[in-house]
């Protein structure tokens, strides 16, 4: 049965990857996109790490995802927005980018080889995660607030035009 | 109760997920018959009474026959795929957070360990499925109304998941059944009062209230329900579902009164004692009968989820539509900062006791 | 594993400057008189920030389970970088409220959130110094290239500010993209190891059968920082963010990111994998004289000081690299770091210096411009002016008796002792060809007529600025000893390169 289910999950998660680089509208590799990351969530609950995949569902398929598809639209309508891959050299030199990944990925993997040691089956849930983020990991986890912190104000400076508002009307402000 | 352990889970599964196809599917039927009587009743009108007999009760169903028999439109220039795919996609998400949702004592689809996060995260692809369909419909008006659409519902997810914060740090888990056992009790014990595992329920009161009247708040904009229903404006703002007609028409219709049902059903588990009964007398305990205990405490819980629906059609027929503006001035600059200050006040609270 | 609070001693610094910018940046919603207000604060808060930088300085060793380390260099790069953002806040205020009747340089910037982006640089980079962990070396590099990015592209009514912005934004995004590629293989390949001391550890237990994708992980976590520090060849970006970004972001970015890149450098390849490094030695060397000689030669033809100044810093890059080469060797790895801590203070003041003259000298120009040829005939009008720039040029040439001499030579002696002897004679000539180009502005100042006069009008802030990089230049190059025992005293108390004897300093259960 989970044999079965990963199989399945796995597949779809391959075929939706390559989907995403082979489709020639924009929006349409995105919504692969999700996809695949729904499938990965798939997997991860698979591994015990409901928590991990539940986040992976919140944060890409439903906030970052959702961006992504927001500025394409805003971008342009359909019909014009094709991917267009300058000349056949570019194409290829993103094959053998491509192919130098994997050729990377594919000697750590083949090293590591198959472990036989039973996971944790705790190692998914919520306090697991949250005892190495608030204890191994808490001077990252208050720096990566800080980080978010940085970007969020450096969006508003970049996009705010005026120096200081003349009119403080909220309608005004809010339309522009 | 031996017999039902003998059942393989596979079979389980599927009589729980048909279940709650019927009860979903009936709860819609229903829901909109409902809001038609809300509404003549806020106008002073007697709404449906033919179809039926008693007081229209059939109208609904002679609604659906029609949308399923109507001619099904696509637009010539729409994207095919996405276009059909969408309708199902909203359904889906809202439907899969049903898997959770505690109608009684042993009464839920899968008490997940991360289970008020699992609806957090499935819910937030309804916003996917909406652009979907504003995009593929190919038409400007309706790609502006999946824009308003998602940047509605993302403004508003972050007020509703920090508004339910309040109950998790209170009760220290996120499993629908764990956060439901600790309002036993009466009313006085559910965790809109500020009660949770004992602890000084006084101080708690005002910000267990605040973040409840937040949630409720917010979901009605997560479920595009007046006064934040800018995404749909059915009567006058073209929203993303403007080319849609038929029976895919029917399913966002039939998502949204899903959804309805989804938002005050977590709101009735995380605050208002979910199947507990709002007297300690009128429960069946698990000892006594299984079977009623189970019965009772479903009812309680659709009693208590349907009052809020109630409520949500009552405020629709009640208020005036928000501005776009004003509906992200009220996200961000009011909601936001309450509900922060609120989680941060309550964790003090939790830390301190 | 559990929480030390005393480990938050180590992060004093930090803490404080976060608190600044959040405090500067809600300041500047309350009050009216804003501009100057707002830069006495910082000012101030960034001298608070110093002191705690230097009063937290004996404490050595690691904190947060590794994460970050208290220690000597990381304690010295910190004041350091702190004196950094203190001149660029000094320098700002005048440079983006320009005087009524120039070119419209720098209106439409909230002082607020441009200060507060410069202390979130300024904390980025300070994590980074004293990060011990790779997670803490990326998170690092990340809050800094963010807020830099936001730097950049500030004025964003000037296209080339914007082109800054994009450009250095998505080339960084490239390079974190190597950066964390090879942070990965490098956890793979070490058994799940984040920890520098942890990783050199693994990689000795690994013995001589080490696993190929253990040198790829170094090679690209190599490129990532050397984007950072602007090496060549990943330096392509460097000179069109230099030239598009607002002038005192340009002396900040030239100066801060690759003070604290190059920290991280010799603590992820001195400190974490100096097993591996018959490898990346030579890696290293190739692109130190590659980025001195490209950086010089190109410097010579450029026409634009802002860009000349670019090429230079490019230049820079490729003698500090030197030392970084030196630290890896556990011989000189003291002489070699307390050298760069040198030489990385005596640029700042060099250079923050030529830029605070550069901004001068351009508001008195009506097209607000950066050409060389505007400094023909200075000296006769502005004789202290130009006698400064005279200095700081004669300084970034590296001839005695300034800082900049002294820190070439501490650079290149360290390595001349741990036996890179052609490499340091590729250096000497290189700073040889350097001369010509830091010459002709001087020479331009005082032997070539005037062409347009330049009426330069000087600003208390900017003229303090350039007295204290002034001073500091020759204070350190007249008289070296004091700030060379405090870097040799620091570069003592750092973890070790050798993971052997790092073990017992930052010891603890996985």
């Amino acid at each position: 049965m989970e044999l079965i289910l990963f199989i399945i999950t796995a597949l779809v998660a391959l075929v939706s990857a390559f989907m995403v680089i082979t489709r020639r509208t924009p929006i349409a590799s995105v919504l692969y996109l999700v996809l695949t990351f729904f499938c990965l969530a798939v997997l991860y609950v698979m591994l015990g790490a409901q928590f991990i995949a539940a986040m992976q569902i919140v944060v890409y398929a439903g906030a970052i995802m959702v961006l992504f598809l927001f500025v394409l639209m805003l971008l342009s309508q359909r019909g014009a927005q094709t991917w267009e891959v300058a000349g056949p050299m570019r194409k290829w030199l993103g094959f053998a980018a491509a192919g130098g990944v994997l050729l990377v990925a594919a000697t750590a993997l083949q090293s590591v080889g198959v472990s036989d040691t039973v996971l944790d089956p705790e190692i998914g849930t919520v306090s697991s995660v949250g005892s190495a983020l608030f204890r191994r990991f808490l001077l990252p986890f208050e720096v990566a607030s800080v980080l978010l912190l940085g970007a969020i104000i450096g969006v508003v400076a970049m996009v705010k035009r005026k120096p200081y508002p003349s009119e403080t009307e909220e309608g005004v402000e809010h339309g522009s | 109760m031996n017999l039902f352990h003998q059942i393989p889970l596979e079979i389980r599964w599927v009589v729980y997920v048909v279940a709650m196809i019927v009860f979903v599917s009936l709860f819609a039927l229903f829901a909109i018959w409902l809001e038609r009587k809300v509404a003549a009743w806020a106008q002073d009108r007697m709404g449906p009474m033919e179809t039926g007999g008693f007081h229209g009760w059939s109208q609904t169903i002679a609604d659906m026959i029609k949308l399923l028999l109507k001619e099904d439109i696509i637009p010539d220039a729409a994207d095919r795929g996405l276009f059909k795919l969408a309708p199902y996609i909203v359904f889906t998400s809202s439907f899969a957070a049903f898997a959770v949702l505690p109608f009684a004592a042993n009464l839920i689809g899968s008490d997940l360990n991360i289970g008020i996060y699992y609806i957090v995260a499935v819910s937030s692809l309804v916003v996917i499925s909406i652009i979907m369909a504003g995009w593929a419909s190919n038409n400007k008006w309706s790609l502006y109304g999946g824009m308003r659409a998602a940047s509605q519902m993302i403004s508003y997810e972050i007020p509703v998941a920090l508004s339910l914060l309040v109950p998790i740090l209170l009760v220290g888990s996120l499993s629908m059944q764990d956060l439901v056992k600790v309002q036993a009790g009466g009313f006085w014990n559910w965790t809109i009062f500020g009660n949770a595992l004992g602890r000084g329920s006084i101080l708690q009161l005002p910000f267990t209230i605040v973040a409840f009247i937040i949630y409720f708040w917010a979901s009605l904009a997560e479920v595009n329900r007046v006064p934040f229903d800018l995404p749909e404006g059915e009567s006058e703002i073209i929203g993303f579902h403007v080319e849609y007609s038929a029976m895919r028409f029917g399913m966002f219709f039939f998502a949204e009164f899903a959804n309805m049902f989804l938002v005050s059903g977590v709101a009735v588990a995380l605050f208002l004692g979910g199947w507990h009964a709002p007297f300690p007398f009128l429960e069946v305990s698990a000892e006594t009968s299984l079977i009623w205990c189970n019965v009772i405490g479903t009812f309680w819980f659709i009693g208590k989820a349907l009052i809020l629906v109630f409520i949500q059609m009552w405020l629709r027929w009640t208020l005036p539509r928000l501005r776009v503006d004003q509906l992200m001035h009220v996200c961000w600059k009011v909601f936001l900062p309450f509900s922060f200050a609120n989680v941060l006040i309550v964790s003090l609270l939790v830390v301190i006791s | 594993m559990t929480f030390n609070p005393s480990d938050i001693l180590t992060i004093v610094p930090e803490i404080a400057v976060v608190a600044l910018a959040m405090l500067v940046i809600l300041t500047e919603l309350l009050i009216t008189r804003r501009e100057t207000v707002l830069q006495l604060m910082t000012v101030a808060g960034l001298l608070v920030v110093m002191a705690l930088a230097v009063l937290t300085f004996d404490k050595a060793g690691g904190a947060f389970n590794g994460m970050t380390a208290g220690d000597g260099l990381s304690t010295f790069m910190k004041a350091l970088l702190a004196g950094i953002a203190l001149l660029a806040v000094l320098m700002s205020r005048d440079y983006l409220t320009p005087p009524t009747d120039a070119g419209g340089e720098g209106r439409g910037v909230r002082h607020g959130e441009y200060y507060g982006m410069l202390l979130i640089a300024t904390c980025g980079m300070m994590i980074l110094v004293s990060a011990t962990d790779l997670v803490t070396v990326f998170l690092g590099i990340e809050t800094t290239s963010i807020a830099l990015y936001v730097l950049a592209g500030i004025r964003s009514e000037r296209a080339r500010s914007g082109e800054a912005a994009l450009k250095y934004f998505l080339l960084g995004a490239f390079a974190t993209g190597f950066l964390l590629y090879g942070m990965a293989l490098l956890y793979g390949a070490t058994g799940g190891k984040t920890n520098l001391t942890e990783i050199g550890r693994a990689i000795t237990d690994l013995g001589p059968d080490r696993p190929v994708y253990l040198y790829m992980g170094a090679g690209l976590v190599m490129i990532g920082l050397m984007f950072k520090v602007a090496a060549v060849p990943f330096h392509f970006w460097a000179p069109d963010v230099y030239q598009g970004s607002p002038t005192p972001v340009t002396a900040f970015m030239s100066a801060g990111p690759k003070a604290a890149a190059l920290t991280a450098l010799i603590r992820v390849f001195a400190g974490a994998l100096p097993d591996l490094s018959a490898a990346w030695g030579p890696a290293l060397w190739v692109v130190a004289a590659l980025t001195m000689t490209l950086g010089n030669i190109v410097a010579i033809s450029q026409k634009d000081i802002k860009r000349m100044l670019a090429y230079s810093s490019i230049a820079h890059a490729g003698y500090l690299l030197v030392g970084a080469l030196a630290a890896a060797n556990t011989g000189t790895y003291n002489s070699a770091t307390a050298g760069i801590m040198f030489y990385l203070t005596a640029y700042y003041l060099m250079n923050i210096g030529a830029f605070t003259i550069a901004i001068l000298v351009s508001r008195a120009r009506e097209n607000g411009d950066y050409q060389i040829d505007d400094y023909k005939g200075m000296a006769a009008l502005h004789p202290w002016t130009s006698a400064a720039m005279a200095l700081f040029m004669i300084s970034l040439a590296g001839i005695p008796p300034t800082a900049g001499f002294f820190g070439k030579l501490y650079v290149f002696s360290a390595a001349v002792k741990a036996g890179y002897i052609s490499l340091v004679v590729i250096a000497v000539l290189n700073s040889a060809l350097s001369v010509f180009y830091y010459l002709r502005i001087v020479v331009y100042m005082y032997m070539q007529p005037e062409v347009k006069p330049a009426r330069v009008r000087m600003a208390p802030a900017m003229a303090l600025v350039i007295v204290i990089c002034a001073l500091g230049i020759l204070k350190f190059g007249l008289l070296p000893g004091d700030l060379m025992r405090w870097a040799d005293r620091s570069a003592s108390m750092t973890v070790k390169p050798s993971p052997r004897a790092a073990v017992a300093l930052n010891d603890h259960d996985q």
